[in-house]
């Protein structure tokens, strides 16, 4: 099943984009949704190609993240159709797709996912100022330069929290995967990783290649360079938000705009409970409370708010920091939801995004289980 | 509009108001936002008390009521109607548990007057939110289930059946009547329970309107009031209702085993009827998981059945049975190794049946040519069987039998394969060989000798001959060799060939000197005891494990010592070296055991220089054979194991070679004769299949009938006591060494009767056959299997009564230890007409057979009753049947019989039973109050078997009081199944185990779950008339609703908002009800209203909070919690 | 610390745990007065949002109780609120509400003494751990 190609240009980028073209040429998939980079703006959005020309601008190397691509995904699956799209996703957006399948909000019968060894991300505020106008001579340079340091080196302290103390960055589950070679500045290597994958990549007649050697040794040794940072920030933010009282102090400056929410893929909601009449509370209600407790700060049900995500999304976080990234008021959501979804998942010895078969811890139950639970 | 809301707090006398502050509450309340009114009065469920609340309704335009008062699990209808007669939705109406919560568990009433301020406040902000739900009726399915057919199940079904409505009554035993109808007499009236019971038994049949389940079980209810589909599983009885009882069945059937309703005193058969005025009369066949002999013998021989048959006197049959799965039941009944000797569980008691043997007996007895061969229709297909072994001839014969035009191709020029050149004659002489190979052939097979395949014709030529199938079951005859030093030296010959020449007299020649054979297995056995016969001065078997690791049967071994054969083991052969005069020399090396093999067996590991030399004319290697495929791979491309043998599809047998079909030592490499005929027997079923519907074989050609599933066997009876198992006469080894006529003389006839009546019959029916033959209206039918019924009612009687608490654990009371310690029930039977004595009270003799009559009779009071080791409750109904038993002894046995009951109280609290007390005081019956502690055997000075030692607590002391007979009043108990019962039909149990009511007193009959009702023993110890009386409560509570036609249901119950709803689908796998439908074109969850019961269990899930649980809204939860938190912020906790 | 009273929220299911109060009540058992029902249909049916609504409301404990497992009047409802709390006992304890604020427990409707007890050691429990220390200004 799995195979080995090279393809070699000028540089990266070209080496990948003429990869996406001829697998668009195949007509394996009628689109391709990829990072593209747009004219004039230099932004580098998710972008639904169909003509193979229009892939010379995709950018998927890039540490911009400017949302996660598997609300688009939902969005293009979520309702059955005989249309086969192929989509360049990073492992975090893959985990989350994987999630929204099992609450029916995607699919994957005629998905083809294409995934890279992620490269990190910038926060959107970070890459917007100083990095997006260097143009795609910044994604080449970036790579060579994420690949000859080591792998999670904090490019001069860019890449974002969630990034710093990701879960895993290499793809699980993946049609097809295709990195930038360390060898050859010039050539990506392509693997196959399903027989579905490897069915596309036999279409496109590329030259077969050895595959990697060091990929095992280079995969531990940054999975243990991330699980140090991972201790580090869990152990600070435990800190921060030791009890309820400090947790308001972490969560005081939020305006309860929801963004986060909104930013959150797994947050499937069509409408948050937030804002539904369960929550528009009588003037009066206000009022009284205010009497009552002699003061309440508003907006109120902040950490109501911020609690019940933890509940609803803390089995299916997948990381990818989406929350930090769209918050207005620099909320490090990311190390806390993170943290608290480690908990949450060892608990039920459930890994968000690891496997379609493993059902959503709350979706089952079994009789004899859990027993510690109960008792007094 | 904004809501107007009264409130209303209760004092219920002092319950509440001498705890709480209500009128303080009041006030509290009335400060509340929206609230118009806030009173307190001493009653508020009483006329007056609701009427205010009416009148406030009307007066201020109330449009919420709270009412602090009980728990709304009393008074919440009450309030929810006062609110519905003044023109509010019931569920306008919230209530605070200000009795139940507040003042009954708190004792300062400054907290209490606090958290009944809270409990109010909450209520109030709650009915804020509260929504009009419209009230949802049912409509009432009119037909009615009665799940238990004693007297209340009986009572019940009756009642419905009158009222002209439709009762199904399920009952799991084969009759109905129940316990009542095991009793005697019935107390305190004394008229026998048979002519009041059997009357309503008919009248329960009789009636048009009731349908009878018997020996059916529930397996399944589904709905809810009104609206219950229930799945019945009736278990297959093997007899139809074609039966007219007429018992010749019974008759005939060989199989005797206790009779459950006779509690073990009597016996009854397979085919069987708890009694004679049993309803339906229909028969029952106790089929049980299938006996273990049969279960381990390769071709699935129905050892049980012949071994009846045996015992029956019924040779013929026996046979019959026997050539249903074995062809050549005179050889197997010799040589077969009897795996199923092994499993009998009658080892558990002494030793195994000898199954073997009589298997020969009938053999040699029946006659073959009798042996009934019904032919099936296979067209006119032909199939070529090549080799006449085991497996060749049972695949012949049995294809044969299916219709199938069969030719045999044989190498020799007799039939026989291995039977006839590997056993030798004084094991299985060559005339019944003969007998049963021409009674296969007779049958219409041709059979063509001297036919080697790969020489005189081949596979393909067959198939140009125009055979459907090929089946190759030619055996293994080519030796495997030593592999030492000249082992080709003449002098040395394989036993294969050597018994080879010997059995077929082609030369008997043989050095009349030592001859040595190499190996361990049968066929060394029979080599060697072959070289005895033929004249070798000497024979000595060399085997390089022990004794104990020898494949050979051990009868084998021991009969070749008999005869004088020496063991060398610990050996294996090096080479081979020429002595001088034509003799020769077997050099060997001795062993030590080393570590075990694949097989289990330690492995031989030769010890250095020990090397030793046998002086021999002769040597027979003995250590296996393999299949000649050379020939035969020349014209086809067969595909072969490692090993040399056939490789094939283990289900339809068939090669590589489509339509080539193979079994026996050929696939298997040297096995047993019945695993070549159990192969045959695959093979039959995979050509059959393949020539047929051309895929897989048939179930029924490898699994004949019998197949009973989830059944136990028959348990190994207790008193059972040990016996011989009797073995064949042989002839003695000094006569039988000299000549090759048989051996063994197998089992005389009153042996093998005798050999045979030691069966336990593990499988109940040994499905010998005879009922069937002996049914005239041909009722019986083994194939019957177990039906599931689906009935739609409205409402479910729960009638399963109670089960009798088995003394046995009591140690002190002897029960099972002293023979003449009986049970309450047991007695019952000894005292009934038809029992076991036909109603004579006996106590068993010294041969344990009732006979004697008691002098003496001591009646023990509350065993496992009013005892906290077993039961705390009292029994209520054994106080009178010990005062019954006391005047039926007096009037049986005779006036003079001492009886005498330990009690621990007198209860006889019923109408005329305290009379009845009286009345057998009077007749001299000797009460010792006080609770027996001990039963001991007697001592000489004492008269009577047994001695009841007991503390007489009026008298303060210690009394031994000698008797005969000692009757044990072992308690009513929960029925074992209950709990599991119980969750099907969705009752919980008390902590006793019987059936809790919804209300101890108000809510008898009534359960936690809407339309199950229960009646009788099943709630907790009753009498026949209370039991009665409750059958017919709970039959008029199922007419209620019938003749209603409709009933409310829960409103409150799930909905989920479209325009939230993501269509995750989590809900739809959470509803335990399958409630919640998935509408594909708006992808959104649907509540299905009919199914769905308000657990909530999709809105404790649903993350937007699309489905929300009607009149439990978080919006109305929230209202509460909030409410609660502002009233502990402004009164404290 | 000693003047201290928890306040506890308990959630309990019509048909085993409140009934099991009736039945306490009826027998007049006394116990302490710190508890508040709230009455909800099913242990199943309880959102953790109720749960963290009663924390943030001034709850230093909430209660939530229903019948034994293979007693639930809706057959597994018991089985679902026992993984909710697991969710929660998980997450819970990261903001110092540890386990022995939220409690989960089986009291069949027979079980009115052990009702009366389990509230008992509840209290104790919660009195020993001392109030819990919310920001209450930011929730209604």
């Amino acid at each position: 099943m799995n195979s080995y190609h090279a393809i070699g240009r000028n540089s990266y980028l070209d080496a990948a984009r003429s990869f996406f073209k001829s697998l668009l040429e195949t007509g394996e998939v009628q689109s391709l949704l990829v990072p593209l980079r747009q004219d004039r703006t230099n932004d580098i959005m998710p972008t639904l190609v169909s003509d193979p020309e229009d892939t010379d601008k995709a950018d998927p190397f890039s540490p911009s993240f400017p949302l996660n691509s598997a609300k688009l995904v939902s969005r293009l699956t979520r309702k059955k159709n005989r249309k086969r799209v192929a989509v360049f996703l990073r492992p975090c957006e893959i985990r989350a797709v994987v999630e929204l399948v099992k609450l029916k909000q995607a699919d994957m019968e005629n998905l083809v996912i294409i995934s890279s060894d992620c490269f990190s991300a910038f926060p959107n505020s970070v890459f917007n100022t100083g990095f997006r106008e260097k143009g795609e001579e910044f994604t080449n340079e970036y790579i060579s330069a994420r690949m000859s340091a080591s792998f999670t080196d904090d490019y001069n302290g860019s890449i974002s929290e969630a990034c710093r103390i990701c879960t895993d960055p290499f793809p699980g589950i993946a049609d097809i995967v295709i990195n930038p070679d360390h060898s050859d500045a010039k050539q990506v290597t392509v693997e196959s990783k399903s027989d579905a994958g490897g069915h596309i990549l036999a279409q496109m007649g590329l030259d077969e290649a050895e595959p990697p050697k060091d990929g095992k040794e280079k995969r531990k040794k940054v999975m243990e360079e991330l699980g140090r940072n991972r201790e580090e920030t869990f152990q600070s933010i435990q800190e921060q938000t030791a009890d309820l009282e400090k947790l308001g102090v972490f969560f005081s400056s939020c305006v309860n705009c929801y963004n986060c929410r909104v930013a959150c893929p797994v947050c499937y909601c069509r409408e948050c409970v937030f804002n539904t009449d369960v929550f528009d509370h009588e003037p009066l209600q206000y009022i009284n409370r205010s009497q009552t407790r002699g003061s309440l700060r508003m907006p109120s049900d902040t950490m109501f708010f911020h609690l019940t995500r933890m509940i609803h999304i803390g089995l299916s976080c997948v990381g990818c920091g989406q929350c930090a990234n769209a918050c207005p008021n620099d909320i490090p959501l990311s190390g806390l939801f993170m943290s608290v979804a480690d908990k949450a998942q060892k608990g039920f010895d459930y890994t968000s995004g690891g496997s379609i078969e493993e059902n959503h811890p709350l979706s089952c139950f079994f009789e004899d289980e859990l027993n510690d639970v109960t008792g007094i | 509009m904004a809501a107007r809301i009264g409130f209303y707090i209760c004092h219920c006398g002092i319950n509440i108001a001498g705890m709480v502050r209500v009128d303080e509450v009041a006030r509290y309340v009335s400060e509340l936002e929206n609230v118009v009114v806030s009173k307190d009065y001493k009653f508020m469920c009483s006329d007056p008390g609701q009427e205010i609340i009416e009148k406030d309704i009307k007066e201020h335009g109330l449009n919420r009521v709270v009412v602090a008062s009980c728990s709304p699990r009393l008074h919440e209808k009450t309030f929810q109607s006062v609110c519905s007669r003044s023109g509010l939705n019931p569920y306008s109406l919230q209530m605070a548990s200000v009795r139940e919560q507040v003042s009954w568990v708190t004792d300062n009433v400054d907290t209490a007057t606090a958290k009944a301020k809270t409990l109010s406040h909450a209520a109030v902000n709650r009915v804020n939110f509260h929504e009009e739900l419209e009230q949802r009726t049912v409509t009432i399915n009119p037909d009615i289930l009665i799940v238990g057919g004693g007297i209340s199940g009986m009572q019940a079904a009756i009642d419905i059946g009158k009222s002209g409505l439709k009762a199904y009554l399920v009952e799991k035993d084969t009759t109905i009547g129940g316990h009542m109808l095991q009793f005697d007499k019935t107390f305190p009236t004394l008229d026998c329970a048979a002519c009041i019971g059997t009357p309503k038994m008919v009248e329960t049949a009789q009636n048009n309107n009731i349908e009878l389940f018997t020996y059916s079980e529930v397996q399944e209810v589904s709905g809810y009031i009104g609206n219950y589909t229930v799945k019945i599983r009736k278990k297959a009885r093997y007899v139809s209702d074609k039966c007219t009882g007429c018992g010749e069945c019974e008759k005939v059937c060989p199989v005797l085993l206790p009779s459950e309703w006779d509690v073990g005193l009597k016996e009854r058969k397979a085919v069987y009827r708890s009694f004679p005025q049993a309803v339906p009369i229909t028969y029952c066949i106790d089929k049980r998981a299938q006996a273990p002999c049969r279960l381990s013998c390769p071709a699935r021989t129905n050892v049980q059945g012949y071994v009846q048959m045996v015992k029956a006197g019924e040779y013929q049959q026996a046979l019959n049975i026997i050539m249903e799965r074995l062809p050549l039941p005179g050889t197997l009944g010799r040589v077969c190794p009897h795996m199923c000797e092994d499993e009998c569980r009658r080892a558990a008691i002494d030793s195994p049946v000898s199954i073997r043997e009589l298997k020969r007996f009938a053999a040699d007895r029946g006659d073959l040519s009798k042996v009934p061969f019904e032919m099936g229709d296979a067209g006119d297909r032909r199939v070529a069987v090549i080799g006449s072994g085991p497996a060749g001839l049972t695949t012949a014969y049995y294809l044969r039998r299916k219709g199938y035009d069969v030719t045999i191709f044989e190498a020799l020029e007799k039939a026989g394969g291995m039977l006839r050149t590997g056993i030798p004659d004084y094991r299985l002489p060559p005339d019944v060989l003969d007998r049963e190979i021409d009674n296969i052939i007779e049958k219409g097979i041709e059979l063509k000798t001297g036919q080697v395949l790969g020489e005189d014709f081949s596979i393909k030529e067959l198939k140009d001959q125009g055979f459907d199938a090929v089946f190759l079951g030619i055996g293994t005859h080519v030796p495997s060799k030593l592999n030492i030093e000249n082992e080709d030296t003449d002098g040395v010959e394989d036993a294969v060939l050597f018994l080879k020449r010997m059995n077929l007299y082609t030369s008997t020649d043989i050095p009349a000197e030592n001859v040595v054979v190499v190996g361990g297995g049968n066929v060394a056995m029979d080599a060697a005891r072959v070289a005895v016969r033929a004249g070798a001065s000497g024979v000595t078997i060399v085997y390089r494990r022990t004794e104990s690791e020898m494949p050979a049967d051990h009868e084998e071994i021991l009969d070749a010592r008999a005869e004088g054969i020496e063991f060398i083991d610990l050996a294996s052969p090096v080479r081979v070296l020429q002595g001088d005069g034509g003799k020769l020399k077997l050099v060997c090396i001795k062993n030590t055991l080393g570590e075990p093999d694949k097989s289990g067996r330690r492995r031989p590991v030769p010890i250095e220089n020990s090397e030793f030399e046998i002086e021999c004319g002769m040597i027979i290697p003995a250590i296996g054979q393999k299949v000649d495929t050379e020939k035969i791979i020349r014209d086809t491309d067969i595909a072969l194991t490692g090993w040399g043998t056939f490789e094939i599809d283990d289900t339809t047998m068939q090669t590589s070679e489509p339509g080539v079909f193979a079994a026996g030592d050929a696939v298997t490499g040297p096995a047993t004769v019945v695993e070549a005929v159990a192969a045959g027997h695959k093979a039959v079923a995979g050509i059959h299949g393949y020539l047929t519907q051309g895929d897989q074989p048939d179930e029924n050609d490898l699994e004949p009938s019998g197949k009973v599933q989830n059944r136990e066997f028959v348990p190994i009876p207790e008193n059972e006591p040990p016996g011989k198992r009797e073995t064949p006469v042989k002839t003695d080894p000094e006569t039988s060494k000299r000549s090759f006529d048989e051996v063994s003389k197998g089992l005389d006839e009153q042996a093998a009767v005798q050999e045979a009546g030691r069966c336990i019959n593990c499988g109940g029916c040994c499905e010998c056959m005879q009922c069937v033959q002996a049914c005239q209206p041909g009722a019986v039918d083994h194939g019957q299997t177990d039906e599931v019924i689906e009935v739609k009612v409205g409402s479910i009687i729960t009638a399963t009564g109670y089960d009798v608490l088995d003394p046995t654990p009591m140690k002190p009371y002897g029960y099972g230890k002293y023979p003449n310690v009986f049970t309450n029930f047991e007695f019952e039977r000894l005292s009934n007409a038809t029992g076991p004595t036909g109603g004579e009270i006996r106590i068993r003799d010294e041969n344990n057979s009732l006979t004697k009559e008691p002098q003496s009779v001591a009646i023990l009071h509350c065993i496992g009753s009013r005892d906290s080791n077993f039961h705390e409750y009292c029994s209520r109904v054994c106080c009178m049947y010990a005062l019954k038993y006391a005047h039926l002894i007096h009037e049986k046995v005779g006036h003079d019989t001492r009886v005498y009951n330990f009690y621990i109280d007198m209860r006889c609290f019923g109408k005329g039973y305290e009379e009845f007390f009286k009345k057998c005081q009077e007749e001299g019956t000797v009460f010792v109050r006080g609770k027996a502690a001990e039963v001991t055997r007697a001592e000489d000075s004492e008269d009577g078997q047994l001695v009841v030692v007991a503390e007489d607590t009026l008298l303060a002391e210690t009394i031994r009081i000698p008797v005969d007979m000692v009757i044990l009043c072992t308690a009513m108990e929960a029925r074992k199944d209950a709990r599991e019962t119980g969750r099907i039909l969705g009752i919980s149990q008390g902590n006793d185990g019987f059936y809790l009511e919804s209300h101890p007193k108000l809510g008898p009959l009534d359960t936690a779950t809407d339309g199950v009702f229960i009646a009788g023993a099943c709630q907790g110890p009753k009498d026949i008339p209370d039991s009665v009386a409750q059958a017919s409560g709970a039959a008029s509570k199922s007419l209620q609703l019938a003749t209603k036609g409709e009933v409310e249901i829960e409103s409150a119950i799930s909905y989920i908002d479209p325009d939230i709803c993501a269509g995750c689908m989590t809900c739809i796998g959470l509803c335990p009800y399958g409630a919640i439908e998935f509408d594909m074109r708006r992808s959104v969850s649907v509540v299905n209203e009919a199914l769905c019961k308000g657990c909530g269990s999709c809105s404790g899930f649903c993350p937007s909070g699309a489905a929300q649980v009607r009149h439990f809204k978080e919006k109305q939860i929230f209202a509460e919690l909030s409410g609660v938190m502002d009233a502990i912020n402004n009164v404290g906790i | 610390m000693e003047n201290f009273e928890p306040r506890i929220i308990a959630f309990v299911c019509n048909w085993c745990t409140y009934t099991a109060a009736d039945l306490a009540g009826t027998s007049r058992k006394k116990y302490p007065a710190n508890v508040r029902l709230i009455r909800v249909m099913c242990t199943g049916m309880v959102d953790p949002k109720y749960i963290l609504k009663a924390f943030l409301e001034g709850a230093d404990a909430v209660l939530v109780s229903g019948c034994h497992p293979g007693d639930c009047h809706y057959i597994n409802g018991n089985f679902k609120a026992r993984r909710r709390m697991k969710l929660l006992h998980e997450i819970l304890p990261n903001f110092s509400i540890p386990k022995e604020r939220l409690r989960l427990t089986w009291i069949g409707a027979s079980d009115g003494i052990m009702f009366a007890d389990t509230i008992d050691t509840m209290v104790d429990q919660v009195r020993k751990l001392g109030p819990l220390n919310e920001d209450k200004r930011m929730v209604i």
